[in-house]
């Protein structure tokens, strides 16, 4: 493995690792907010200061959000080929679905957010393979403005 | 499927499930912790004019009930309040939304210069997010059937702190503390039948003496002695008011809750643990 493919994981690494990171972040804030109808200034404090046991399960969850990000796209590259826009939209449902399920909304709102990041970076994977653009360009003219 | 992804999906999948049996396992000790009893506000009011003064009186709602009351009124100067002195206190609090609270509190003196404890008064249910922007006290004493004195003052919102401790069974919660005032927080427990296991609660909550070693359990002072049958204590219904008079200010020392638990009133070795306490939590807004 080349010394640039290396960073390029290590980048890579650390971008789904912050990502997963400000999931479990805003998911676990949103739900203290909601159950203490708080600020979100004091749904950070509870969060990060008051109980040692809620911290160190936000860490959990994010490590949980890492490994799943992570599995998810394993099965991308294993099933490449076979994936199309279809599934992106899967995602996209159960990111919905996941808010009819009866659990806890902290959960809820973390496989929220997993789901969409998945379903977005499907989305790029697919853009970076069959080309296609998400967003219309104008093509600048190549020798100055006519 | 190479070797490769194969052995990253077996070593994710691995870990994943590791991850999902520790988050399974730590879950009601997650709820435990995270999801508490619920305080809708607290308010703590004091005020004074040349002549009276009022500490601690409060506003208060959870999920279970809503009152007002318990502060103290002083008089600022000798022989003030004599003995038969029928004292009137109505408080006016008015919300950001321009909603006016009326209470009134009625104390007859027993002896000259007393210090007059205001009583608990349970009220209806408000806003869960009642925010107080402005806050009023009258004191009406009555003499010999004759109003001596009637005055108007406002009442500041003393800023909170909240202090909450935890070891991995006990917990205390929403201790409520401002420079002269502490109200003890609701204490719970993971363990199923704590009161069968132990028939006697003892909760003192103990504070840091000035220059004293934190490390050192013999350097604070105990403030507030809570003791009754486990079950009483754990079911939280009351809580006890403690007024610090002495130099400085009472959210500034270091405070730790010690909890002993007896199997039966001969209990010779109780079950000791100290829980410290923390946090910095601000509650309720200031009334500039």
């Amino acid at each position: 493995m080349s010394n640039q493919s290396k960073d390029h994981i290590s980048l890579y690494m650390f971008r789904n690792f912050l990502a997963t990171l400000c999931i479990a972040f805003v998911a676990m804030v949103l739900s203290l907010m909601n159950f203490y109808q708080c600020s979100i200034i004091e749904g950070i404090q509870r969060l990060l200061i008051y109980d040692l046991y809620t911290t160190l399960y936000f860490l959990l969850l994010w490590l949980l959000n890492y490994l799943a990000f992570e599995i998810s796209k394993i099965i991308y590259d294993i099933y490449e080929k076979k994936i199309s826009l279809l599934f992106c939209m899967i995602w996209i449902l159960l990111s919905v679905i996941v808010f009819f399920i009866p659990m806890l909304d902290v959960f809820q709102y973390d496989l929220c957010f997993l789901c969409l990041l998945i379903a977005i970076r499907m989305i790029k994977q697919l853009q970076k393979k069959s080309g296609f653009s998400l967003f219309y360009k104008i093509k600048r003219p190549d020798n100055g403005l006519k | 499927m190479n070797k490769e992804i194969k052995k990253q999906l077996l070593l994710s999948m691995s870990l994943f499930l590791v991850v999902i049996l520790s988050m399974i396992f730590w879950y009601d000790n997650f709820m435990f912790h995270t999801y508490i009893k619920k305080v809708d506000y607290q308010y703590c009011f004091s005020g004074n004019n040349d002549d009276v003064m009022i500490q601690g009186y409060e506003l208060f709602q959870n999920s279970q009930k809503a009152y007002n009351g318990g502060g103290r009124l002083l008089a600022t100067e000798n022989n003030f309040f004599l003995k038969n002195d029928q004292i009137e206190c109505s408080m006016t609090f008015i919300d950001t939304e321009n909603h006016t609270y009326q209470y009134t509190h009625q104390y007859k003196i027993k002896s000259s210069d007393e210090v007059c404890y205001l009583s608990q008064q349970e009220g209806n249910k408000k806003n869960p997010r009642l925010e107080i922007s402005q806050a009023y006290m009258q004191v009406k004493v009555k003499r010999e059937n004759q109003y001596v004195y009637d005055e108007k003052f406002q009442l500041m919102n003393n800023e909170l702190i909240v202090y909450n401790g935890s070891n991995k069974d006990y917990s205390i919660q929403d201790v409520y503390v401002n420079d002269y005032w502490l109200k003890t927080g609701y204490i719970s427990s993971t363990i199923d039948n704590l009161s069968g296991q132990y028939e006697k609660c003892v909760v003192d909550y103990i504070c840091l003496k000035d220059q004293g070693n934190k490390e050192d359990i013999n350097d604070y002072d105990r403030i507030v002695h809570l003791t009754g049958e486990t079950s009483t204590i754990m079911k939280n219904e009351n809580q006890e008011i403690y007024f610090y008079d002495q130099d400085g200010q009472l959210s500034s020392k270091d405070m730790k809750c010690v909890v002993s638990l007896y199997k039966n009133e001969n209990d010779q070795n109780p079950l000791t643990f100290v829980i410290d306490l923390h946090g910095t939590m601000k509650a309720g807004v200031n009334n500039e």
